[in-house]
């Protein structure tokens, strides 16, 4: 952390104060940023970017404001304080405004690695190389994307909670393609360190997909028992995010809704193989100390062994419903059931492997249905083995059912490769009826 | 107006005070940070460098029924320095905006440049652009960020109180307006010296529905976003329509299930932007079709030797290109490359004409002239400038058509309104489209309210079977503020322009049966 960075939140709340700020909350966040695209074999784009960021809310009474600068000089934070005190004066009254946390013991939480916070252009470059040389050896083309984050923050606010976090991240991904455009394999890694990216591993998993998904044959549309490899399962869960909310089920919004303003909490909904957390300490996946308003961030159980045991609960419908806010750490970890992938496809007798799915949209709220895409490298399993390849699918599914159709589950790993990639640690799972709707031909 | 770069540096007197440029008085001019950073990177061995100070104001603003649940007002504000060296781009970028700052920037953009040069197999070439000294901006009556947060939340808290007071089983109705002003000023070493000042306003609201038995839908307004002042929202009667919106929820909610199979479909302006912007807007971007963004937005199923050959569709079909259309949410005067926007032809007589490019792309497959037509955009000064999607939009039909009369003209098909899902695969041909309001057209009328309405095709069979393209009349213009694209991934927002169309047997699917 910066040196005066506690000082520089404690100003801005200092001056939120004077400007008449009933309570306010300040958040510095110091970013350092680096990556190394490339496509075509060779590099593309190539950065550095530092960003520091002031983020203030204030309250007055139930009216609030909030807002952030990137300008930390004394007239700069002085301006942000007046600024967001000014608009929360002029603000209509919120009847669900929650004030500000008491003093909170925020989590440590494992989220750092000197490796990777010590990536230099070099290193990237060092780090890509090995994939390029793999794509050429194997007369591929390349194109990926190998990333290095690191964040610092300090949270401050007048209710005296005091909170830092440091964490790192790194992300190596490639999609080698057949020259004539006729195959496409994808791998990737991530994680807090930087031994989590195998540039070696990653390029060998690609180039083995783009050269085993050779004359795809096309299977009809229609239930399938399918593999999914983790990033594929991942893709699929930003809509089982957003739907796990308390309030949207209770008042008859969700597909955990229940009749008379009540939720399907307590019911026996999945594949009792599931099992779904959220702990901001774990280690494949940290999640940040604080939650929302500023409550130390706590792990918490959403499915146990297939039972729906909580749905997300903002601080006020908590307080609406005389009930606790959930104050997850913004994460989310399926529980593995410890089989490789090998044995997972091992265990199906005809089915598909799905290795990535692409562009997943909520289609149906009420049952969380998505539609979505296979993409790059889609393969047919027949007696426990891969038997050639397969056109990709076009799929529509309800998340609900599939994950009332989870068969088995292997080993947890940082999920990576859909549109929305950070905070879900997945296993590959084996599912059965997962319905495809129509033949893609991309590749 | 022509408002020159001497007369807005000289104090902005034209402009209302609000509207200061990215320059501020308690800040260094932009041309002396700039002038440092150009000259370090020379003095590292650029063959060319270019200079953002880019100044984005923001505001976000929600309510829920009669509040407000939140309202964020973020500035940001820095440089970000591109440098060509050794045939390779190096980028770096921080948010002191200061001649020492600027010149440290350039040289670690040097530094990256350097590292990569030995992976480098094609070294960078830029198509010729001539240098520009000139300012934009946005056309607009009222600065959306000076405009009262009380106005703003008595919109969207009345309309709120309208449409549940119109019907009762409105649950919830949510709000918002984004409202942003992009400030920058770009310089290069070829000469550039560019000030523009774009601002675009979005906003509306959704009103849910519910039912016991029946569960819950929703529908929403019809607001585009647009390159445009706070007058586009106060212009588009958000109160007025807030009874018809909630009772067509209901209306939706109550409605039944479609019967799935071919149907002919007639697409609004409000819903067939989408479909544009997905199928025509994304398959013809070069750097697609050149593999760039193959790992992870994907490649397209246009190939560049298919140039002046593919036929996307029926000859009535005509598709431009631009960045210059009024009210467009990618309209400016010069792109991220410093290039002068234009608008130019992608898809002419059903038949694939051209590409979208940027500077660096010249003299590969698929360029198709000596100059960049000005696509490169970066969505702030902390991100590299590279391809984006210029506004993409369906030429009116020539003949005289208008809405009422496709309908009349349509003996069994489905009108679409408004957005819904929407999904495409990462070649951009199987696409699935749902919406937001559906009625059955019987014997050319609107006989009755659909529910859970997608649709399936892919991209030249879907247009072609375009059979009717409404005129200049009908010809409306939508979008987005927020297309993503590229790795890490940035934020670009482009309108799309259309008019009423209609495509003969779609397949309909009914997206309550998941199976389907």
């Amino acid at each position: 952390m910066r040196t005066g960075a506690k000082e520089l939140c404690a100003r801005a709340l200092k001056a939120a104060r004077s400007a008449g700020a009933g309570e306010a909350a300040a958040l510095l966040s110091d970013r350092r940023d680096g990556h190394l695209r490339f496509a075509d074999n060779g590099p593309t784009t190539s950065a550095e970017v530092q960003r520091s960021t002031l983020s203030l809310s204030a309250a007055i009474g139930l009216r609030h404001a909030s807002g952030s600068t990137e300008d930390l000089s004394p007239s700069g934070v002085q301006r942000l304080a007046e600024d967001v005190v000014a608009r929360a004066r002029l603000a209509p009254e919120d009847p669900e405004y929650v004030p500000e946390a008491p003093p909170q013991t925020y989590p440590q939480v494992p989220s750092y690695d000197l490796g990777a916070a010590s990536i230099d252009p070099r290193t990237r470059a060092a780090l890509v190389k090995p994939v390029l040389d793999a794509a050429v050896q194997n007369d591929l083309v390349a194109a990926g994307l190998l990333r290095n984050d690191l964040v610092e923050e300090i949270r401050l606010s007048t209710t005296g909670s005091s909170g830092t976090r440091r964490a790192t991240r790194v992300e190596l991904s490639a999609t080698l393609r057949r020259r004539d455009g006729s195959a496409s394999g994808w791998a990737g890694s991530a994680g807090v360190h930087l031994s989590d990216v195998d540039p070696q591993k990653i390029a060998a998993r690609a180039a083995q997909k783009a050269t085993a998904w050779r004359e795809p044959r096309e299977l009809p549309p229609g239930a399938y028992t399918v593999v999914l490899e983790a990033g594929a399962l991942g893709a699929l869960f930003p809509s089982l995010r957003m739907s796990i909310d308390a309030r949207s089920a209770e008042e008859g919004r969700s597909a955990f809704s229940a009749p008379g303003g009540k939720s399907r909490v307590g019911e026996a909904l999945f594949s009792p193989v599931v099992t779904l957390v959220s702990d901001p300490q774990d280690p494949l996946v940290p999640g940040t100390p604080w939650s929302e308003g500023g409550l130390a961030a706590r792990r918490v159980g959403y499915i146990q062994a297939g039972m729906l045991r909580e749905l997300h609960r903002s601080r006020y419908w908590a307080r609406k419903t005389g009930t606790a806010p959930t104050a997850d750490g913004g994460t989310l970890r399926l529980v593995g059931g410890g089989l490789s992938l090998e044995e997972l496809i091992g265990k199906v007798d005809r089915g598909l492997l799905v290795t990535r799915i692409w562009y997943v949209r909520m289609l149906d709220p009420q049952r969380i249905g998505v539609t979505g895409l296979t993409r790059d490298a889609t393969f047919l399993i027949e007696g426990g083995r891969i038997a050639g390849a397969v056109k990709n699918f076009r799929f529509n599914q309800s998340i609900v059912d599939l994950l009332r159709d989870v068969v088995a589950l292997g080993r947890e790993e940082a999920a990576l490769g859909g549109e929305l990639s950070g905070g879900l640690a997945l296993p590959p799972a084996l599912v059965k009826d997962f319905h495809m709707s129509s033949v893609s031909e991309a590749v | 107006m022509t408002i020159t770069r001497r007369e807005l540096l000289a104090g902005a007197a034209l402009l209302p005070a609000a509207r200061a440029f990215a320059w501020v008085p308690d800040r260094p001019r932009p041309r002396d940070v700039a002038d440092a950073a150009l000259l370090a990177a020379m003095q590292a061995g650029a063959k060319y460098a270019d200079v953002r100070l880019v100044r984005q104001r923001r505001q976000n603003l929600a309510t829920r029924d009669d509040h407000l649940t939140s309202i964020s007002d973020t500035e940001s504000y820095g440089i970000g320095v591109r440098v060509l060296k050794n045939g390779t781009w190096g980028f770096a970028a921080g948010p002191e905006v200061t001649a020492r700052s600027a010149g440290a920037l350039a040289r670690k953009a040097a530094e990256i440049a350097e590292a990569n040069a030995a992976l480098e197999r094609r070294p960078v070439q830029l198509a010729p652009e001539p240098p520009h000294e000139d300012t934009w901006e946005t056309p607009i009556e009222k600065d959306p960020l000076r405009v009262p947060v009380k106005t703003k939340v008595a919109l969207l808290v009345e309309s709120a109180r309208a449409a549940k007071a119109a019907v009762p089983q409105i649950r919830a109705v949510t709000g918002f307006f984004r409202l942003a002003i992009e400030e920058k000023a770009f310089f290069s070493s070829e000469g550039s010296a560019i000030e523009q000042m774009i601002t675009r306003t979005g906003g509306g609201y959704t009103v849910t529905a519910v039912e016991e038995g029946r569960g819950f839908e929703t529908r929403r307004t019809l607001l585009p976003p647009r390159g445009a002042g706070f007058e586009h929202v106060e212009r588009a009667g958000l109160v007025e329509q807030a009874p018809r919106i909630a009772r067509e929820a209901l209306d939706k909610l109550r409605a039944d299930r479609v019967k799935p199979g071919p149907r002919d479909l007639v697409l609004d302006p409000s819903h067939l932007w989408l479909t544009i912007h997905e199928s025509l807007g994304h398959s013809t971007e070069l750097d697609r079709v050149l593999g760039y963004e193959a790992n992870f937005a994907g490649t397209s199923f246009a190939t560049a030797d298919q140039l002046g050959k593919l036929r996307y569709g029926v000859p009535l079909m005509h598709v431009t290109a631009d960045r210059v259309e009024p009210g467009g949410l990618a309209s400016c005067g010069y792109d991220d490359d410093g290039v002068a926007t234009q608008r130019f032809d992608l898809i002419r007589d059903g038949v694939l004409v051209a590409f979208q490019t940027v500077r660096d792309q010249t003299g590969l497959p698929g360029f198709g002239g000596p100059r960049s037509s000005g696509c490169s955009y970066a969505d702030s000064w902390a991100s590299v400038p590279f391809q984006r999607m210029p506004n993409v939009s369906l030429m009116p039909g020539k003949a005289p058509l208008t809405l009422d009369e496709v309908i009349a003209q349509t003996q069994d098909g489905i009108y679409i309104v408004g957005e819904g899902s929407y999904s495409i695969d990462h070649q951009r041909k199987n696409f699935q489209f749902g919406g937001d309001f559906f009625w059955e057209i019987e014997n050319g009328k609107l006989a009755r309210p659909l529910r859970k309405v997608a649709y399936q095709s892919s991209t030249p069979e879907f247009w072609s079977s375009m059979d009717a393209v409404c005129d200049a009349r009908e010809w409306r213009l939508y979008g987005a503020f927020d297309d993503g694209k590229g790795e890490p991934a940035q934020l670009n927002p482009v309108s799309h322009g259309c008019p009423p169309a209609r495509f003969r047997n779609v397949r309909v699917i009914d997206a309550g049966a998941v199976q389907s």
